[in-house]
């Protein structure tokens, strides 16, 4: 199984007035396709910075990210712009959605700035599969947060990404519908063979990942 | 004091939103502000320079010499140590080889003048060494001359030798015949135009040891003239009275001098009045904007145990707040405005002051505006609840209450309007226009934006600047309301200018006149027939009779209030004025009767046939009788028609007609109009004309044309600069609701740069999105000024509609290029997101 994911001695350092902080330090590991792992650890340990400098969002202060073979570093603005378009989705805790748009239209969002055809059938398919077929045309603020949520999953799979990010996917829901959020997103990374990176502090769901990271002071601890 | 200290807490930390508070309540003050102090300078300029413009301290003028028993009467009358002169004016013609003048002549003997003194290149003794003469650098520059050129003047070759540039008697004035010549009555008489019938003002200057004593000499002079003690000269008259004699004073003369300033300031105060309703329109959408931010504060402090009134009350001290301070800011605007003005045209000697009552009123003014409008939203705010609010789901607001909030404000900006103008027509209808255009942009706006929010184009850039217009807690209705008010006021604008100049244009209109001319004598006439047959103009040229009078009415003379509305002004002017008649015995072309029939040319009554407006200022209707002082005997006529005139033509017309057999046997001129010609043959006419009738005035309607557009043109500034306040606030409003959206803006960018957009592409989405918004408002405007001028310069004024679809275009897209950039600045922050930054919030 080849990697999706390699991160080598990740380092994120901030400048607090005269002080250095290092949030993330020396983080190395990989991830396959069709692997899902979590990432949890305490509030602060490095969790939330380590999603955003693997999804290119934020530059490392050392260390690399080889995404699909290719080191982000690397790549000018517009080729991670169609990288994050095509080959990564993302789930937040907070949903995230545009709230002006649709559903619908918040799902063929990212298929039409990548320029894949046929944007509505697919985005039509996604919400089928997540169950909304019948609430493509509501915007967001008429959907409830279990919805939104599906939403923000179809929007996440529809380009058909390689590696899915998920920060607190299941955070700001109720457990029987984190439940069924937690199902769809194992279900895609099982049929549809999606490398999962997800950051939780819900330990049950931590445990239905391949491997477990848990993070201390920006360091891998186990 | 709990109230003062939460507004101030509410307002920390908004130092945009508290900005863009201060510009609208500022533009809403500064243009009064300033144009108060300009007319009190005004007003101060003119008191300090009475004495001056009129030459003295009182003034005699006639159609005629003063008798010896005038002469007698005015000697007794006068105190000790009182000093007096004698001038002469009249229009005349100035020639030099193939071209000539109209002049504003004044004769003057050595001495003058009484009170001030002439200022030209040459000393003015030079004026009395032969036929010399000064006159203003126009008349230079006209002729094509240089000083010490030799011109003639009805039979005497006059040196022109020096430039005027001041003597009492240069006063503000848009009509004047042509530039001034100052002669000496001894060239004068060498002219021989004293003896050619011209229509000379005989004009005899007093100046007394206590200039305080003018007003009570005036009233003595008056009743030894046998004049009635409080008349004066009408304002506005030009030529010398039908008959008697008439006074004014240096308080008379400062009031006809500061007069047409006074009409200006009314007009500018009124575009002021406008702004303040468009800085109005600002702090409301302001306000609207700052309660949807700190809405969830509103909650709490309910929550907390404030009550609706004290949130309300927080509220309304916030705005008072603002509304002090951008009045002292507004007012500082206005006041360095003024300086700025005083500056720029140094001729007019303003002095600006900084006068606190002017300061109060504006600080006032700014308090008042910004109270005023925030109540609409604060009614708004005042029927929430706290759980509406946590609930994100707000009640209602009480639709009777806005409606009567909305009414009362219209009404009070009508009031303003009417005081402003002193008219119940011209400000309210000039308000009206303004409000209605406001109301039917706010609906249109309301009902079709909406509907373009929901157009969906493939490009999801594009589609994205669809969407923002309708985002959630987005209320672009305001911007585009006050954007499409610009876009109307300077639509309006262009469309007027347009159909105006085309009405001018004598290509268009070949029916227009070339030459007038004034004060033919009537043993000239067959001279002048003759004239017209030989130059082949006798079919296309227009001949009438002018009998000089004075309108009498029915009823003894009545006491007049000194000051009253501008109608009333008026139509005090149309009774005092003198009256041109004339007769003729069918319709004239441009002439349409209205009401009754033409008047029987062989009738044995005297019939009158009045135009329409005129006879509604004197108040005369159909079957009145009318009377007439023709040159002292009393004509009785019965109006028995109304006429509306096509004045536009520029052909003689004249406001009344009486029966010609009333009228043949006066004393009479006659005015002439002759067709368009090329310049060249038109100025050798003006020089054959001037050589043949030496009295006869020769007027070019294309200069008269010019001087007309010209005036346009300085009043059309005053509505360029309501245009530009319109889109200044518009763009206030556009960059307050920018704000208002700044953070679900970001949000979305950050969302859009994770989902793979492009930076450019957001840019491109916003520059779109205010494209969209300020073509949208452009249009709407630009259509709504294209309706509103077929109504008024079309069905109402009569002209033929112009549309200058180019201009309206450039108009509507600078518009929108505007809103382009106001919108991308006030939004730079959400192409320039950080991602993570904005996630992690």
């Amino acid at each position: 199984m080849s990697n999706v994911l390699t991160i080598e001695r990740l380092t994120r350092r901030y400048r607090s007035g005269t002080e250095e902080l290092t949030v993330l330090n020396e983080v190395s590991f990989s991830l396959a396709a069709g692997e899902a792992v979590a990432v949890v650890g305490p509030s602060g340990s490095g969790k939330s910075t380590l999603l955003g400098l693997v999804a290119g969002l934020d530059q490392p202060s050392a260390g690399r990210v080889l995404f699909e073979g290719r080191d982000l570093a690397t790549l000018r603005e517009g080729e991670l712009a169609a990288f994050r378009g095509r080959r990564m989705g993302f789930l937040f805790q907070q949903y995230r959605l545009l709230a002006a748009l649709t559903a619908e239209e918040n799902v063929r969002t990212p298929l039409e700035l990548a320029g894949v055809s046929g944007s509505r059938e697919r985005a039509r398919a996604w919400l089928t599969t997540v169950g909304l077929a019948a609430r493509l045309t509501h915007l967001p603020a008429q959907l409830s947060g279990g919805e939104q949520q599906r939403v923000a999953l179809a929007r996440a799979l529809a380009p058909g990404p390689a590696l899915l990010f998920a920060d607190e996917p299941t955070g700001n829901l109720d457990s029987a519908t984190g439940a069924a959020i937690t199902k769809l997103i194992f279900s895609a990374v099982r049929d549809q063979q999606v490398a999962c990176l997800f950051v939780t502090h819900d330990r049950e769901l931590a445990q239905r990942a391949d491997r477990i990271i848990e993070l201390k002071d920006g360091r891998i601890v186990a | 004091m709990i109230l003062l200290r939460l507004a101030w807490w509410n307002l920390r930390g908004r130092r945009s939103r508290v900005a863009l508070l201060l510009i609208c309540v500022a533009l809403a003050v500064a243009g009064r502000v300033g144009v108060g102090a300009v007319v009190s300078g005004v007003q101060v300029v003119a008191a300090k320079q009475a004495r001056g413009l009129l030459g003295g301290d009182i003034e005699l003028a006639s159609s005629r010499p003063l008798t010896d028993a005038e002469v007698q009467a005015v000697k007794a009358a006068l105190p000790p140590g009182a000093q007096q002169l004698s001038i002469q004016t009249l229009v005349a013609m100035v020639a030099v080889e193939g071209t000539a003048r109209p002049v504003e002549l004044c004769a003057v003997p050595e001495g003058y003048p009484l009170v001030g003194e002439i200022v030209a290149s040459v000393p003015p003794a030079t004026l009395f060494q032969g036929a010399t003469g000064v006159a203003q650098k126009d008349l230079f520059e006209r002729l094509g001359v240089q000083p010490g050129a030799t011109v003639k003047l009805g039979n005497a070759s006059l040196t022109l030798a020096g430039i005027l540039r001041d003597e009492p008697g240069l006063t503000v004035s848009l009509f004047s015949p042509g530039p001034r010549l100052l002669i000496s009555q001894n060239t004068l008489q060498a002219a021989g135009l004293a003896g050619f019938g011209s229509r000379i003002r005989y004009v005899t200057l007093l100046t007394i040891p206590d200039p305080r004593e003018a007003k009570i000499l005036a009233q003595t002079l008056n009743v030894s003239l046998g004049n009635p003690a409080d008349s004066a000269a009408p304002p506005g008259s030009m030529g010398p009275p039908a008959q008697g004699v008439t006074l004014r004073t240096a308080e008379d003369s400062q009031a006809q001098a500061s007069r047409f300033l006074e009409r200006f300031a009314d007009f500018v105060r009124l575009t002021a009045l406008v702004a303040l309703l468009l800085g109005g329109v600002g702090v409301a959408s302001l306000v609207r904007g700052h309660i949807a931010e700190t809405i969830d504060d509103v909650a709490v402090l309910r929550v907390l145990g404030a009550t609706a009134r004290q949130v309300l009350g927080v509220y309304l001290v916030q705005s008072a707040l603002m509304g002090v301070a951008g009045g002292v800011l507004g007012s500082a605007l206005g006041l360095v405005g003024a300086v700025a003005l005083a500056a720029l045209v140094p001729d007019w000697g303003l002095t600006i002051g900084l006068e606190w009552s002017v300061l109060a009123g504006g600080v006032a003014l700014g308090a008042g505006t910004a109270i005023v409008f925030a109540l609409l939203p604060l009614i708004e705010l005042h029927a929430q609840t706290p759980l509406a609010i946590l609930r994100r789901a707000p009640l209602p607001p009480p639709r009777l209450h806005v409606i009567l909030l909305s009414i009362f404000l219209g009404l009070l900006l009508v009031l303003l309007a009417a005081w402003d103008s002193r008219s119940w027509v011209v400000g309210p209808l000039l308000m009206g226009t303004v409000l209605v255009a406001t109301a039917v942009l706010l609906g249109l706006a309301r009902l079709l934006l909406p509907l373009v929010a929901k157009i969906r184009p493939p490009q999801p850039w594009l589609r994205m600047a669809f969407v923002n217009l309708g985002r959630p807690g987005y209320r672009p209705v305001a911007a585009a309301t006050a954007i499409g008010l610009a876009a109307f006021l300077g639509g309006t604008l262009l469309i007027y200018r347009t159909s105006l100049l085309a009405e001018f244009d004598p290509a268009k209109r070949g029916g227009l006149p070339g030459l007038f001319l004034v004060d033919l004598q009537i043993d000239q006439l067959a001279d002048f027939r003759a004239l017209l047959e030989e130059e082949h103009l006798t079919a296309s040229s227009q001949l009438a009779p002018v009998v000089r009078a004075r309108y009498r009415s029915a009823s003894t003379v009545t006491a007049e209030p000194a000051k009253g509305t501008r109608e009333d002004e008026q139509a005090r002017f149309f009774r005092n004025r003198e009256q041109n008649l004339s007769f003729r015995d069918e319709l004239g072309p441009g002439n349409e009767l209205t009401a009754g029939t033409w008047l029987d040319p062989h009738g044995s009554t005297i019939e009158a046939s009045l135009e329409e407006r005129y006879a509604q200022r004197l108040n005369v209707r159909l079957g009145d009788p009318i009377i007439f002082d023709v040159q002292g005997h009393l004509v009785t006529a019965t109006v028995t028609s109304l006429r509306r005139v096509d004045w536009s033509t520029f052909q003689p017309n004249f406001f009344v007609y009486l029966t010609p057999s009333a009228l043949r046997e006066a004393p009479q001129t006659w005015i002439a109009s002759l067709p368009t010609r090329p310049a060249a043959e038109r100025q050798a006419l003006t020089a054959r004309l001037a050589e043949r009738f030496p009295n006869v005035a020769v007027f070019d309607l294309s200069e008269i044309a010019l001087k007309v557009m010209a005036l346009l043109e300085r009043l059309m500034w005053t509505i360029r600069i309501i245009a530009v306040v319109a889109l200044a606030a518009g763009l206030v409003v556009l960059i307050g609701m920018a704000l208002a959206t700044a953070a679900s803006r970001r949000h979305d960018g950050a969302v859009l740069l994770v989902l793979g957009a492009r930076r450019r592409t957001l840019g491109s989405s916003i520059a779109a999105e205010f494209i969209l918004l300020g073509l949208f408002a452009g249009l709407l405007g630009v259509t709504l000024a294209i309706a509103s001028s077929w109504l008024v310069v079309g069905q109402v004024i009569g002209l033929a509609l112009a549309v200058p679809w180019l201009g309206l275009a450039v108009l509507a897209l600078a518009i929108a290029a505007g809103c382009a950039i106001t919108g991308a600045l006030a939004c730079r922050g959400v192409w320039q997101v950080q991602p993570l930054a904005v996630l992690r919030e």
